[in-house]
């Protein structure tokens, strides 16, 4: 490929990383990413994405911005507010980087959907914040064989790991189910610091390009924890991935997202609906 | 693959009269410094102006080990360009240099 004068520019800072180079930003132009959720912590991935020169960037989202997201989810803008947040996105996103192509799913992901989602996409991350959605983002991405980063944060803490077919555990490894409603504490009472989102979703877009490039050590069968108010960062080490797993493992059940259709259907929680990422 | 071929090569077969261009893409403050005679900088903060440089010569870039002026021939045999990058770069010039000022 030929690079434009302005490209050059763009990505000379690339071009001199030894690990990028100029033939490292042409894979990075040529890939494809798909962010589920355009909230904050697809806010940070999402724009790093972008300025990285990701040539083709989906972005799935169903809700609109509200007011209550601004203080954590950076991609969108004041002006914005009411408009789906995949349109917003797609806004700053241009601005960021006219060379990325964006395209916008603007859907609630579900087990009938999510496989024809991801499916032409390189690498997935997600970026939602209810643990229906995670599974259902784990079990597709597993049960198609597709890279992706798992994230979460809550109050001033956020965790992370990465997902490689055949490389290491899946979210089900570590958790095995949907935590029950108690525990599972991503909404909009229990509130987010805004930079934890910004770090843990940095870090989603960081995983991204290393595994596109094929650099570095990704967080495969490692958890990475990030407490902002101590600035304390644990890796925790998983074992390969658990015989048990029923997605993953040996003896899977879950050979079907329909068949476990129930397990992603969105519990409780309704009072925070909408606004809770 | 990118044309190349080592710095040491290109001296000894340069001529005062050949017409190829030869490109220091290192910083500024170190092509003032010191660079090989007749090289023009294009640095990586006006990388564009590579463009600007005629198609119908032979380009040689080199940097100052080698690696960086390895992408930048990509960049120009990607845009049509007979590029060849320097092996070794300047330090491995001036060791030369250095070295054939001794021996005479
Ligand atoms: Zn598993």
């Amino acid at each position: 490929m030929i690079f434009s004068e302005e490209q050059l520019e763009r990505y000379s800072r690339h071009f001199v990383l030894r690990e990028i180079g100029v033939s490292g930003q042409k894979k990075l132009l040529n890939a494809k990413v798909l962010v589920i959720g355009a909230g904050a912590l697809g806010s940070a991935a999402l724009m790093y994405l972008a300025a990285a020169g990701v040539g083709t960037i989906g972005v799935a989202d169903s809700d609109c911005v509200e007011r209550s997201n601004l203080q954590r989810q950076i991609i969108h803008r004041t002006e914005n507010i009411g408009t789906p947040k995949t349109a917003s996105a797609e806004q700053t996103l241009k601005e960021i980087n006219p060379d990325v192509s964006v395209i916008l799913h603007s859907v609630q992901v579900s087990a009938d959907n999510i496989e024809e989602l991801i499916l032409p996409y390189d690498f997935i991350i997600d970026g939602t914040d209810r643990f229906e959605t995670k599974f259902l983002i784990n079990d597709a991405c597993v049960l198609l064989k597709k890279p992706y980063s798992h994230a979460g944060a809550v109050r001033f803490g956020g965790q992370t790991m990465t997902y490689v077919p055949k490389s290491g555990p899946c979210l089900r490894c570590l958790l095995g189910s949907v935590p029950p409603h108690e525990q599972n504490v991503s909404c909009s009472e229990a509130g987010v610091f805004g930079a934890v989102t910004g770090v843990i979703g940095s870090i989603q877009a960081a995983e991204a390009i290393k595994y596109l490039l094929g650099i570095g050590e990704l967080l495969v069968g490692k958890v990475l924890n990030f407490d902002a108010l101590s600035m304390n960062i644990r890796i925790t080490k998983m074992s390969k991935t658990d015989s048990h797993c029923r997605v993953c493992g040996e003896n899977s059940d879950i050979l079907s997202l329909a068949e476990n259709r129930e397990e992603y259907e969105l519990q409780g929680c309704r009072a925070c609906n909408g606004d809770n990422k | 693959m990118i044309n190349e071929i080592s710095i040491c090569e290109y001296m000894k077969n340069r001529t005062d009269d050949s017409d190829d261009i030869l490109v220091d893409i290192r910083e500024k403050m170190m092509y003032e410094f010191g660079s090989i005679p007749g090289a023009v900088n294009i640095t990586m903060d006006n990388i564009r102006h590579l463009y600007d440089l005629p198609k119908d010569k032979t380009i040689y870039v080199f940097c100052q080990a080698g690696e960086i002026s390895g992408e930048i021939v990509e960049i120009l045999s990607d845009a049509g360009y007979t590029a060849y990058n320097l092996i070794g770069g300047y330090r491995e010039y001036l060791r030369n240099h250095i070295g054939l000022k001794e021996e005479s």
